[in-house]
């Protein structure tokens, strides 16, 4: 089935042929600002956390004195993740003294001190925080993963053949995901359009090293090299090949890989050859800069970022996929975690560094997912750490996002919970109410066809997601 | 639809006329050359043998030839020969573990046959760098060793139940794991619960986890349930689905309070210690209800053996361990039956054991079948080309091992999902980054196959002649030995060696020159298809010609010899570069 099928199988193709949705995105021209492409559709950048990140200790709640409030419960229950003591004031002076104090006007919360970025979007109305998300019931980590980046809550276990909701959205829009990981992550593969419960390659494009991205060929003078004889005998190769090879083919994929290889490389890699990578851009992953991640792998991936979205126009990008690990904090959190989010929302590190060198037109038609699989436990093991829970939290950051706290980010009746074997937030917001509207910012009327269960999909009572962007 | 019939009745038959674990044995028929060489290419990395040798296994029964070809000993001269011109026999100079061979390989042994100033790579001894992929890379592709031991122990330690060198687990932790779960393997009698103790319960596993600090004190356990978890769900396919409830808050609540009291020793200057010391005193008491049993035991070792026995046999772990154990090894694309047939296989075996399950497997109409596909990890592809490249122990240090393996996040040990395991096959297959990378090295960093003699003093020549046979190969004739190439390197018995490949690398083995070059060397760009090259006679005539060419890889003058090896080299470096290395398929 052609992508027109397909949308045409969904219920509400004529509502997307009727507002000419993405067309529009199409017709927009490629201008640049300053020299960097402007975005020809908008786009999402999906970070996933592996390991099921515990964002509460990013947002934990103040601390209050009486030892009957959530305040104080959290803070008893969790101080040793914190690496504190038994002692109360030790709770107190933590909160005084690492985190921002932030509130949205009903609910105060605290932001750990390295997070200065995050801050800054709080501040600026750029962040919305969801909470008491969920995909599944289950705290296994590879099936969770599968679910999230499904975006399908009905996910079975064996079903990890089947496309991610990142590749559905390319594929719908006729775009492309960029895979900015060392493989690419499910999120990143559409549907087969012959099997379209099945998965396809065809909106991928993998980019770990967004600056090596052609396939060699010799330059002038040297055809003759050794080199130059197989690479020349291999394209010609290739090119008999892909016409001659089985639809069915299981090396199909092979030669799909060398003609798009073939197509984008070398566009990509003259378009930035133009474009010298931001020195606090490439501090991210060179040791010894002065802006260095922990996670230097990180580093890269928002370097490719940057570049994705420097060859927007080329790749006619629609999402990217970026994945980092160390959240699954069964020991020692407070040293792993902080760590994490230093990296990823500290003064010149991952994101910040990337605002800096983005123009404000790109930032404000782009949008950022953050989070994880699942969440962790209420209250830390005895390994100054916590295990594994269902519920969590995800951040949506951008210039075009309706800023503010969506679902009770501290529910009392966890308080009941906390002698259970394994307490954990409950959830109560299924994916789909976040990721449908986020389809639909970036493809108007998407949504519905990427979540066609989001009507029957849990939703907590007062929480109204279609307002996420402005 | 006719493969699903037949699996499905083949279950059905297993009681009736089955082999071993209870697969459907293939016929003496169908086991032949090319089933021989898909076995080598799927859990030996093509094996290191010579054709003599796969003539010699395909005319055995297939049971006769998979206890030849598959075993977890040192050595297995079946599969991986020594060459006549390597010093040492590995075997008899070492006990086969990673160690023994790293203490071997790092000493001034006069049969040594590393190079001297890079003996320091393969130190093991305590306080120096010690490098497990190293090991682990050189005797994997080592003659004289056996290719198969290091496969399914690179498995077993980075994908079914890894652990991370990027983890706080140190070197001699890691050694020791991977030498202590192949030396169990390798005790064909064995119970395989017993090999996954013996994983479950190391200092690796321990300190990669954290559990090495938890402890039963005052009432409480101060645990973390990390590996309480990940023992049922990564060691044994036990996911807890049938009551979520019961796994989480007892099962995984209590095996925590059951990995208690796992002392790793810290000595100055070593770091920890590789070997866990199981205490009591800060250990569980009583008994504990854990997978709908109660278990008991003074430590964690005791528990852990006992809890082993149970979880192997546990109704998840039925389903779902030989599947975890199928797909990871040797098929990415199972279907319900096939699913089918290996539980059932799995099933009928009284002790389970890997060996035997694998050998069963190794020789039955399902791992046979055209509808089985492994795509290659990354390791799995260096492995092969190296395995198949290097003709002699001699020549190891020609050639570095670890090449691309780090940048395509495959590297030894180090497995890029951390416990859940290294880049598989499928995941590899899936990026065109990896695509890119391999063409590139095949094309623009060719060099590597087309070296074939040493600079200045250095007297070392490539000599495909020392593993081609003469007579096979009619004199060296160019068409024989493109075949014999795409079968050493693809091993799919010519099946995907048309008309188009055999153009190719014909040419190149023929005239050096891509067909193009070789053909008009002002139309370098020109593109060839198949039916031009099966219907134009001019065409038809020079590749006629090409492929009765005799290569000079016996002439007395040695630059007439290698230019014949280079030859070969480059015609290796094409067939690298097609579709067909990077999958193989069951028939």
């Amino acid at each position: 089935m052609k992508r027109r099928n397909f949308i045409k199988s969904t219920l509400v193709s004529s509502a997307l042929y009727g507002v000419g949705g993405f067309s529009l995105f199409n017709q927009i021209a490629h201008a640049s600002v300053g020299g960097f492409p402007t975005l020809g559709s908008r786009v999402l950048v999906d970070l996933m956390l592996h390991g099921g990140p515990n964002l509460r200790h990013l947002m934990p709640p103040p601390y209050e004195s009486d030892p009957n409030s959530f305040g104080y419960r959290y803070w008893q229950e969790n101080a040793q993740a914190h690496n504190l003591s038994d002692d109360p004031t030790a709770w107190e002076q933590r909160w005084e003294n690492d985190y921002y104090h932030l509130t949205d006007g009903t609910t105060a919360f605290g932001l750990l001190k390295e997070a200065t970025w995050l801050k800054t979007m709080w501040d600026q109305g750029f962040l919305a925080i969801v909470n008491n998300v969920i995909g599944s019931n289950s705290r296994d980590h590879s099936y969770c993963q599968m679910i999230k980046d499904q975006g399908n809550v009905n996910a079975g276990r064996n079903d990890s053949g089947n496309p991610g909701w990142g590749g559905k959205l390319a594929y719908v829009t006729d775009g492309n995901v960029l895979a900015l990981t060392s493989s690419p992550r499910n999120f990143c593969f559409g549907p087969n359009p012959n099997n379209l419960s099945q998965r396809s390659n065809a909106n991928v494009i993998s980019a770990a090293d967004t600056r090596t991205m052609r396939l060699y060929h010799p330059s002038a003078g040297k055809e003759k090299t050794y080199a130059g004889r197989i690479a020349r005998s291999l394209r010609a190769y290739y090119a008999a090949k892909r016409e001659e090879i089985a639809s069915d083919s299981i090396y199909k994929r092979f030669t799909d890989m060398e003609s798009k290889s073939r197509k984008f490389g070398d566009a990509i890699d003259d378009r930035l050859s133009q474009f010298p990578i931001p020195s606090n851009i490439e501090g991210l992953y060179t040791a010894g800069s002065s802006n260095v991640l922990n996670n230097r792998g990180l580093g890269k991936q928002i370097r490719n970022l940057y570049d994705s979205l420097a060859v927007n126009d080329i790749v006619n990008l629609r999402a990217a996929s970026l994945a980092m690990g160390g959240w699954d904090t069964h020991k020692d959190q407070k040293s792993t975690i902080e760590k994490n989010f230093s990296d990823l929302f500290g003064t010149n590190k991952a994101f910040d560094a990337l605002s800096q060198n983005l123009p404000a037109i790109v930032r404000q038609n782009s949008v950022l997912l953050i989070g994880g699989e699942f969440g962790r436990q209420l209250k830390a093991n005895g390994n100054n750490g916590t295990d594994h829970g269902r519920g969590t939290s995800f951040l949506v950051i951008g210039d075009s996002v309706n800023g503010g706290i969506y679902g009770n980010m501290y529910p009392e009746a966890e308080l009941a919970r906390l002698d259970d074997n394994s307490p954990d937030i409950t959830g109560l917001t299924e994916y789909d109410h976040i990721f449908a509207p986020i389809c639909d910012w970036i493809a108007p009327n998407s949504g519905s066809m990427i979540f066609p269960n989001q009507t029957a999909a849990t939703l907590e009572t007062g929480v109204d997601l279609t307002q996420l962007f402005i | 639809m006719l493969k699903k019939i037949l699996t499905t009745a083949s279950v059905i038959l297993i009681t009736a006329n089955s082999y071993a674990a209870g697969f459907q044995t293939i016929s003496n028929a169908d086991w032949d050359e090319g089933a021989v060489r898909r076995v080598l290419h799927a859990f030996a990395y093509g094996g290191q043998t010579n054709e003599k040798m796969i003539i010699k296994l395909a005319k055995m029964s297939p049971k006769a030839a998979i206890k030849k070809m598959l075993t977890f000993g040192k050595s297995n001269g079946n599969i991986s020969k020594r060459a006549k011109i390597d010093a040492a026999r590995l075997s008899k100079k070492t006990n086969g573990s990673l160690r023994g061979l790293g203490e071997f390989w790092s000493s001034d042994h006069s049969d040594n046959d590393v190079a001297e100033n890079k003996r320091y790579k393969y130190s093991v001894a305590l306080g120096t760098n010690v490098r497990p992929a190293e090991l682990w890379l050189r005797a994997t592709v080592s003659h004289g060793l056996n290719p198969f031991r290091q496969k399914v122990g690179i498995w077993e330690t980075n994908y079914h139940m890894a652990v991370n060198l990027k983890s706080s687990v140190n070197a001699q932790q890691m050694l020791t794991y991977y030498d202590d779960v192949v030396k169990s393997l390798g005790n064909t009698k064995r119970a395989y619960d017993k090999t996954l103790t013996i994983a479950g319960t190391s200092a690796a596993v321990a300190e990669h986890y954290g559990h090495r600090n938890n402890v039963y004190k005052n009432y409480l356990c101060l645990c973390n349930e990390d590996f309480a978890r990940e023992y049922f769900q990564l060691f044994f396919g036990i996911l807890g689905d049938e009551d979520p409830d019961y796994h989480e808050e007892i099962t995984i609540k209590n095996t925590a309070k059951a990995l208690t009291d796992m002392k790793i020793e810290y000595v100055s200057g070593q770091g920890r210690v590789d070997h866990v010391t199981f205490g009591t005193e800060f250990h569980t008491p009583g008994t504990l209800d854990i997978l709908y049993s109660l278990n008991k035991g003074r430590n964690a070792l005791k528990r852990i053996k006992k809890l082993s026995k149970v979880a192997m046999y546990y109704h998840e772990s039925r389903d779902n361990l030989p599947v975890i154990i199928i797909s990871g090894l040797a098929d990415d694309n199972l279907s319900d039956a096939d699913i089918a047939q290996i539980r059932a296989a799995w099933s009928s075996m009284k002790t389970k054991n890997l060996l035997s399950f694998l050998r069963a497997y190794a020789i039955s109409t399902q791992f046979h079948n055209a509808s089985r596909v492994k795509y290659l990890t990354s390791i799995d592809r260096r492995m092969l080309i190296y395995t198949q490249f290097i003709l002699n122990n001699a020549e190891i240090d020609r050639y570095y091992l670890p090449a691309y393996l780090r940048e395509e996040q495959a590297y030894p040990f180090e497995p890029v999902h951390n416990v859940f395991g290294g880049q598989t096959g499928k995941e590899a297959a899936n990026s065109s980054d990896i695509f890119r990378a391999h063409y590139n090295s095949v094309t623009e960093k060719n060099y590597v196959f087309v070296k074939v003699a040493g600079s200045g003093n250095d007297t070392w020549r490539k000599d495909w002649a020392s593993v081609l046979s003469k007579k096979l190969s009619i004199k060296y004739e160019v068409d024989k030995i493109g075949e014999f190439l795409w079968d050493r390197f693809i091993g799919d018995g010519l099946k995907n060696y048309a008309t188009l490949e055999r153009a190719y690398v014909n040419s190149l083995l023929a005239s050096g020159k891509d067909l193009a070059y070789a053909i008009d060397a002002n139309d370098l760009d020109r593109i060839f298809t198949t039916n031009e090259l099966e219907t134009d006679v001019n065409l038809i005539s020079l590749l006629e010609d090409f492929a009765s060419t005799k290569m000079a890889l016996k002439s007395k003058d040695d630059k007439e010899r290698q230019a014949a090896n280079r030859n070969i080299g480059l015609a290796v470096s094409f067939i690298l570069g097609t579709p067909y290395l990077f999958a193989r398929e069951g028939r």
